[in-house]
């Protein structure tokens, strides 16, 4: 940028005394006059006109003694000079308006010189020029002036916006407007460029961009728009309490690329509704009170936790709806034994071998009944080859439209599963050319019939009770009371989605052997007869049956990135981070800024790996979130301002704790190089790595405040600053600074962003860890579940303790490693 | 350049005032941030990112033995020389050392001077620590921040005939004279790392 200066000015007017050179000189600096004098006429008049309405003011704003103003002024009118032609030329000048947007402002609006357009304009500049350093610093003139402009000529905002003359009734209306705007009409129908203006144009009055929440609570009609007004569900776990159902959940395309899901998560609030009692009676029609109405009756009816076998929550093994052992004995000897007969025309053997089936896939009876002949190997159905029957399952695809993403692993449609070797034996004779003809020759009902007499006979034989419900329901209700065995796992067995993995199936992924091994290995476990140091040899030997089952690819989550592509990614980054000496990549800021921001990309993508962080947002807004002496992290993930259903604590592997650790001392040093050139973004830097900045927060209110606000990780910028370059028109680069959102990551990065999740996941389930701690690492739990309470026996050391061995070897296993930071080191 | 660069030494302590300043009202001039994004003198020193936090807290004395030089601009104040001195004042205002609306004392210049006196002042003072003070003292990393911060003029045959040098250093007018100024050798001074 060529600077005005006195001796330039000398040489255009000659001839005049010091002292006007020095105003004249001043004057231009405070409107940002280009060296060339282009359109100066123009935004002369601006000026000229707010003189003459406002003279002290405008004396008082330039610093400059009115009549020495308006000699200096009408001196560059009347003073024949180089620049004549410019000076009076008409057309806004190329980019003013993000290098110069004040002379801009100027320049535009002399072609609007009315008294309400000198009042807003001169109440716009006052605050602009006594603020500058902070708008500037902050990077926020240009859009200012934008919001200022456009919304002083759009006719509808005009008169609302700027009719006042102070600022603190200015703020006020804009605010006013904002609100009203947002509240008023259909959602869809919103100005949403207007109120982004609005929104602008208030910061700007109020010098604070930060994001401010508010603590109210969420209107009713807020929070009744999550939930459907027509359609009504019962809530999980609960005979009577009926809940609307959610609408809906709209996810911005770029998170569902990223990996994340929309079923994952209920929104805040669930509305509870009884189902309504009878109408009231006439009091002549009402029975004896003391008999009829007993509030205790009421309340068990309404809120016992249900024991219903279908719906069933919070269940121990010993639970009534799973089938005990001895119950699981005799049913599998009457179900394989090979006593002929018939009941209601159907031949024993064949009632028995759909039984089992039942029993083994956990379907229910009129899913089996339906089940197709597969006539290839690929088709959905059964396939049966002489010796082995496989199950070919078609589970619903976890993403609207199929990834193809080299880095991913693959995702076919259809998966075989072969059904238990030791029962195959027992299925196999009626898996002849016609089973499934045999199987439906009869109508669902009388078949329901037949099976209901079978377990009849069987039930008064044995002296027992099992139901239909309870065999379809057993392999269910067992893996929900073990936790033992991946739910996900019946999910694809069964094609069927339930409840319980709602958010558990997005992120899980098998290979077609993983998922045979895993449901051997369950249905040994289970249902093998024999005791338990031969059950190895039958998984041993059920891993023989499906060895030539193709492997290459899996069923289940869409993102879950190869473990040697990943590596490769990183291990690049890490080599291309160890590459360069420290003198070299600290003494020009070009170098400097590409340091640091290769250095916060491996930093990040470590932490979305070490910890399942889903991909929204700005991960770990502040250090305070990262709890190093525990092992662990806050994570608020997807929350807003004043929610917690996302705020969890996860375990934190030693690899990236000591990563963190070592970003903390680099920002340090970083914000000592980039002092002089982001003075803005060294100041938060500065403050993100001081230990005493909450010694301000005295009361408790401040300190509730201050989590909040750095809780939230959409609100905050966050320490994982990027610094870049964007090319605003022919030489000019503007430079920029952006938080790590996932629209920029997107960008530097070539895997899904929720990778990590998916990634751990899988890696946690091949590794057999507990459900219970799976969800507590990605913050699975479903609602109604006390986890990490006082009523659970489960707490967090205990849970963190337990993960960090299997995390740790999987950030060995991708080769991550904590690299100093080379701004740190000796600068040799 | 000399000349005026000489004028405006013998002037400056008339047009020149002292004064106290608020913190938040002055940035660092377009001079020093392109001398520090070509060549940043941070780097250059062995202390590390600690050095603040065990640095001084004697921040009026500190301003007073490494002041700050500035100017008006607009409502405002730029800082020409004391780079360090006000990072140190920021670093200290963000860990809640200095009060939000401190008050440093400046040096102000009562005139705007030109973009070839700012650029001179800015290099004074840094050049002046470089080789008068040795503040870094590897040989290497001199020669990278001399060739950084000073443009070889057309037609001169080296940087240290160029007229920005020259004005600073008229003594000192071949790499041999610096090296010996510096007690090191020449091509230790500019092989380049």
């Amino acid at each position: 940028m060529n600077d005005i200066s006195e001796q330039s000015l000398s040489t255009i007017f000659e001839g005049i005394s010091d002292e006007l050179l020095t105003t004249i000189a001043k004057l231009l600096e405070m409107i940002d006059c280009p060296s060339d004098f282009r359109g100066l006429r123009r935004a002369l008049a601006t000026v000229e006109y707010l003189l003459s309405l406002y003279p002290s003011r405008i004396t008082l704003l330039f610093g400059i003694d009115i009549d020495v103003l308006k000699k200096s002024i009408s001196t560059i009118h009347y003073c024949e000079h180089k620049y004549s032609a410019e000076f009076s030329r008409d057309s806004h000048g190329r980019g003013w308006k993000s290098e110069r947007p004040i002379y801009s402002l100027l320049f535009i609006f002399s072609n609007n010189r009315t008294s309400h357009a000198a009042a807003a304009l001169l109440l716009f500049l006052e605050h602009y020029l006594n603020n500058e350093n902070k708008i500037v610093g902050q990077n926020r003139a240009e859009e200012s002036v934008r919001a200022f402009r456009m919304l002083f000529f759009d006719e509808s905002t005009r008169d609302e916006c700027f009719r006042e003359g102070s600022l603190g009734r200015t703020i006020n209306n804009i605010f006013a407007m904002k609100e009203r705007l947002k509240n008023e009409g259909n959602e869809n129908l919103l100005p949403r460029s207007q109120l982004g203006y609005l929104y602008q144009l208030e910061h700007f009055y109020r010098l604070d961009w930060a994001p401010r929440g508010s603590h109210e609570r969420k209107s009713a009609k807020q929070i009744r728009g999550h939930y459907s007004r027509k359609r009504y569900e019962r809530i999980t776990g609960s005979d009577n309490l009926v809940t609307p159902s959610l609408n809906t959940q709209r996810l911005p395309r770029i998170y569902e690329d990223a990996g994340v899901t929309k079923s994952e998560d209920l929104p805040d609030v669930t509305i509870i509704k009884s189902l309504s009692l009878p109408p009231p009676l006439e009091p002549f029609e009402e029975a004896s009170t003391s008999v009829v109405k007993d509030s205790a009756v009421h309340w068990f009816k309404t809120k016992k936790v249900n024991i219903d076998i279908r719906r069933c929550h919070n269940l121990l093994p010993t639970s009534r709806t799973i089938l005990q052992p001895h119950e699981l004995k005799i049913l599998l000897h009457s179900l394989t034994n090979t006593s002929t007969g018939a009941i209601g025309g159907i031949t024993k053997n064949l009632i028995k071998a759909v039984l089992l089936i039942v029993l083994i896939t956990a379907r229910d009876l009129f899913s089996v009944l339906s089940i197709k002949r597969a006539s290839t190997q690929k088709d959905i159905g059964f396939y049966f080859d002489g010796s082995k029957i496989l199950l070919n399952v078609a589970p619903e695809p976890t993403t609207l439209s199929p990834i193809n993403n080299d880095l991913l692993l693959p995702v076919s449609s259809v998966v075989s599963i072969a059904l238990p070797n030791h029962l195959v034996t027992h299925l196999s004779p009626f898996f002849s050319d016609t089973f499934i003809e045999h199987v439906q020759q009869k109508k669902p009902i009388e078949w329901q019939n037949a099976i209901q007499r079978y377990l009849k006979n069987l039930n008064r034989k044995s002296n027992i009770q099992i139901s239909l419900t309870r065999i379809e329901h057993h392999l269910i209700n067992w893996i929900s009371a073990n936790e033992s065995y991946d739910p996900v796992l019946l999910d694809i067995l069964a094609e069927k989605i339930r409840y319980q993995s709602r958010s558990a199936r997005h992120y899980a992924y098998y290979t077609e052997n993983e998922i045979n091994d895993e449901l051997h290995s369950l249905w040994d476990m289970i249902f093998a007869e024999t005791p338990r140091n031969q059950t190895k040899v039958n998984a041993s030997s059920s891993l023989n049956t499906h060895g030539d089952l193709e492997t290459k690819s899996g069923v289940g989550s869409a993102f879950t990135p190869k473990l040697d592509a990943l590596s490769t990614w990183l291990k690049e980054k890490a080599a291309n981070l160890l590459s360069s000496a420290p003198f070299q990549v600290s003494s020009s800021l070009e170098e400097l800024v590409n340091y640091h921001n290769t250095y916060t990309l491996y930093t990040i993508i470590m932490l979305k790996s070490g910890t399942g962080y889903r991909a929204v947002y700005n991960p770990l807004p502040s250090l305070d979130l990262a709890l190093l002496r525990y092992q662990s992290i806050c994570i608020s993930d997807k929350d807003s301002k004043t929610l917690f259903n996302h705020t969890r604590v996860v375990a934190c592997p030693d690899i990236l704790k000591s990563q963190i650790m070592h970003y903390q001392a680099h920002i340090k040093a970083f914000a000592n190089l980039i002092a002089v050139n982001f003075s803005h973004f060294a100041q938060q830097y500065f403050t993100h790595s001081s230990h005493i900045q909450h010694l301000k927060l005295t009361s408790k209110t401040e300190r509730l405040e201050q989590f909040l606000s750095i809780k939230n990780s959409s609100g905050t910028d966050g320490m994982f600053l990027f610094f870049t370059e964007r090319d605003e028109h022919a030489n000019n680069i503007n430079k920029e600074v952006k938080n790590s959102s996932p629209a920029f990551l997107n960008t530097r990065f070539p895997f899904p962003l929720n990778f990590g999740r998916h990634y751990m996941r899988r890696y946690l389930q091949k590794n057999n860890i507990h459900q219970e701690l799976i969800k507590f690492q990605l913050g699975h739990w479903m609602t109604g579940e006390t986890a990490l309470e006082k009523y659970s026996e489960l707490n967090h050391m205990d849970a963190i303790h337990a993960l960090l061995p299997t995390l740790n070897s999987m950030m060995d296993e991708l080769g991550w490693r904590d690299i100093p930071s080379l701004l740190t080191r000796k600068r040799a | 350049m000399d000349i005026e660069l000489a004028t405006f030494d013998k002037k400056i302590l008339d047009v020149t005032t002292f004064e106290k300043i608020s913190l938040s009202d002055i940035v660092f001039d377009d001079v020093i941030a392109s001398l520090f994004s070509s060549a940043n003198p941070i780097a250059g020193m062995r202390t590390t990112s600690h050095s603040l936090e065990n640095g001084t807290r004697l921040y009026n004395l500190l301003a007073l033995q490494s002041p700050i030089i500035c100017y008006r601009f607009r409502k405002g104040y730029r800082a020409l020389t004391g780079a360090f001195t006000l990072t140190t004042l920021h670093h200290g205002q963000a860990s809640l050392l200095l009060e939000a609306d401190a008050q440093i004392p400046v040096f102000v210049l009562q005139k705007k001077p030109t973009e070839s006196l700012k650029k001179a002042i800015a290099l004074f003072s840094l050049t002046n620590d470089l080789l008068s003070k040795c503040f870094i003292s590897d040989a290497k990393k001199i020669g990278f921040y001399i060739r950084a911060w000073f443009q070889k003029d057309e037609g001169k045959k080296s940087l240290f005939q160029s007229a920005e040098w020259s004005a600073l250093f008229p003594n000192i007018d071949t790499a041999e004279k610096l090296a010996s100024h510096l007690s090191i050798s020449k091509t230790e001074l500019f092989r380049r790392g």
